[in-house]
């Protein structure tokens, strides 16, 4: 228990302290491995904890970005409450979008949650007014109004800083949230769905909060990213963007918290180391990588480790 | 008015064709071995890649209508062998998609290395018209319509006349049944395997002369058979070419009134009200 905490404080201490040791283009890949880590977050809370293989993630991806950079550029909000807005708005979102969408099972629900992820991608690219489709939207981001100070949010450290207690606070609800008894309860659905409407719980109903919180840090994590470009396109639609966020949490560790940042933690230094070493073989290597992970290693970077620590051997996540 | 909209639901029901066929490969790989194979549409960029190669060095594109699937089914043994052999039945969904994500990352950009970014064309192999609907229409479209068709009825053919087709169907009914009645099922599982790709590479092949070729041509239809083979119900044959039909022909009479990318929405739009109304998909009962 005291390694553990003594653990957390020196990761903290470590990520408060790193971005004045690096150069601003290190801090601009340091803050994208917050915010994909954000994103990774949204897709471990559904498909790590409530067993629901969303593969259409990108929808919440383009979704928060674009609410930010429309409410910027049409009401004017500041960054805070466009930041509100986007969790409305998502929230009502994800939570119709899960009624629909937790009628399907196993299969069907992975398909299905790509067709819609597909048509949210071909409204993009059609609505170019609104959108700007595949050239984008550009627009000023906006200092961060705190009351007692005015942050410039185009100076990396701060924006780094920003972001890291956005994420701290998100971290620590979603995990808070999995140790309430409603959390667990969303668990026994992964576990065994038949057997937890069997002890009473409504089953239907825990898919969809899982879900709809999920919507809603994914989002955030989109909302973030644009904040941090100041641009947004249709691309941010398209699902490749959905694969990313899958092979980083597999890689992070799926249905381990800690994971889903620590995918992006390793994959984004990693990616683009190779990319600007040899742009051509860059993605036969992270072909290559994939297929290799999942074969040799398929619980990820901390489920590897846990089971290393637990000396319980190589298991199988459940996936 | 009359003629354009009429050639427009022959437009899309040529494509239906060429689509239902592309699908076809997709949903046997689904059925058989449970890979959802997100690699499909990089194969399919490979077959019309094959064409091109074969037309300009060998003169006449006649020869890829044999070449890449032959090709192809060597890329199918290499995957098969390398990274799917001890991934198969009874893995996570999970699993399998991240290798066939994978492989897709592997071939599409191997593809682009040989190939080059800039689209290429093929000359029409049939460069004829036929009197229709008080219009021409290019002949090629006709005929690659017709031998979709027809290999998608060799296909079935196969898998009811032929014992390896009988082993096809028990594998994808039960395994473990198959193989205790003696069916080699990891023979069987790379030969679907084999032919599903095939499929692609030839839905690639027979689009060459329609379309400009390029090394990412893939994308595009992938998620066409994607939706294909949702709303056809995995595993349905008559179901996949129903549902090609619809996409193709409704996606086709929208463009005549909307913008096309905005017809391929409402399109999709159809499918998935078909997808509310019959979510087993829509030849199941």
């Amino acid at each position: 228990m005291k390694t553990k905490a003594a653990l957390i404080a020196g990761t903290l201490l470590f990520l408060i302290v790193v971005p004045h040791f690096l150069s601003p283009y290190y801090q601009e890949l340091l803050i994208e491995v917050l915010l994909f880590g954000l994103y990774c977050l949204g897709f471990d809370i559904i498909f790590g904890f409530a067993g629901l293989l969303n593969f259409g993630m990108s929808v919440f991806f383009g979704l928060g970005g674009y609410l930010v950079l429309w409410s910027t550029i049409h009401l004017g909000t500041g960054v805070i409450f466009s930041l509100l807005i986007v969790l409305v708005v998502t929230a009502l979102f994800s939570c119709c979008y899960a009624l629909l969408v937790t009628r399907f099972k196993s299969h069907y629900f992975v398909a299905f949650t790509i067709v819609i992820s597909m048509i949210f991608f071909y409204m993009a690219m059609a609505a170019r007014p609104i959108t700007g489709a595949d050239e984008g939207l550009t627009f000023k981001v906006p200092d961060l109004e705190l009351g007692f100070a005015r942050v410039d949010l185009y100076d990396p450290v701060s924006k780094y800083y920003f972001i890291f207690v956005i994420c701290i606070v998100v971290f620590y609800l979603v995990w808070k949230f999995f140790r309430t008894p409603y959390g667990r309860a969303v668990i026994a659905v992964r576990e065994n769905e038949d057997r937890a409407r069997m002890l009473g719980y409504n089953t239907n109903r825990l898919k969809v909060t899982a879900f709809t919180i999920s919507g809603v840090v994914s989002s955030l994590g989109g909302a973030l990213y644009v904040l941090h470009l100041g641009f947004d396109s249709a691309h941010s639609f398209f699902w490749v963007w959905t694969a990313r966020v899958v092979w980083w949490t597999i890689i992070g560790g799926v249905g381990t918290l800690y994971g889903a940042f620590v995918g992006p933690g390793a994959l984004v230094f990693f990616e683009d180391m190779i990319s600007s070493w040899n742009a051509d073989l860059y993605l036969i290597i992270m072909g290559i990588m994939m297929i290799m992970v999942i074969i040799l290693a398929p619980q990820g970077i901390v489920g590897s480790i846990q089971n290393a620590i637990a000396k319980r051997g190589k298991s199988w996540p459940r996936y | 008015m009359y003629s354009t909209i009429a050639l427009s639901v022959l437009n899309g029901a040529v494509w239906a064709c060429i689509l239902a066929m592309v699908s076809i490969g997709l949903t046997l790989i689904y059925g058989q071995l449970e890979i959802i194979n997100i690699a499909h549409g990089a194969m399919y960029a490979v077959g019309a890649v094959t064409a091109y190669y074969v037309t300009s060095f060998l003169g006449s594109w006649w020869y890829s209508l044999l070449i890449s699937p032959l090709l192809m089914a060597a890329i199918a043994v290499a995957i098969y062998f390398s990274c799917l052999k001890y991934r198969i039945v009874g893995y996570p969904v999970a699993v399998t998609l991240i290798i066939s994500y994978g492989v897709m990352f592997i071939v599409e950009q191997v593809t682009l290395l040989i190939f080059g970014g800039a689209p290429r064309l093929v000359p029409n192999p049939l460069p004829y018209n036929v009197p229709l609907f008080g219009g021409t229409y290019p002949l090629y479209r006709i005929f690659a319509a017709v031998l979709s068709l027809a290999i998608i009825g060799l296909l079935v053919a196969f898998m009811n006349k032929t014992k390896l087709g009988l082993w096809i169907r028990a594998t994808n009914q039960d395994h473990d049944t198959a193989r205790a009645m003696g069916v080699p099922v990891p023979s069987v599982y790379l030969l679907t395997f084999i032919l599903g790709l095939m499929l692609a590479a030839l839905g690639g092949t027979l689009v060459a002369p329609l379309t400009s070729i390029t090394a990412n041509m893939g994308s595009e239809i992938i998620i066409d058979a994607f939706i294909v083979v949702i709303v056809a119900g995995f595993g349905s044959i008559p179901g996949t070419i129903v549902a090609a039909l619809i996409l193709s022909i409704s996606s086709g009479l929208f463009s005549v009134i909307v913008d096309p990318v905005i017809a391929k929405g409402i399109s999709l739009a159809v499918m998935i009200g078909i997808l509310f109304w019959k979510p087993e998909g829509i030849m199941r009962y």
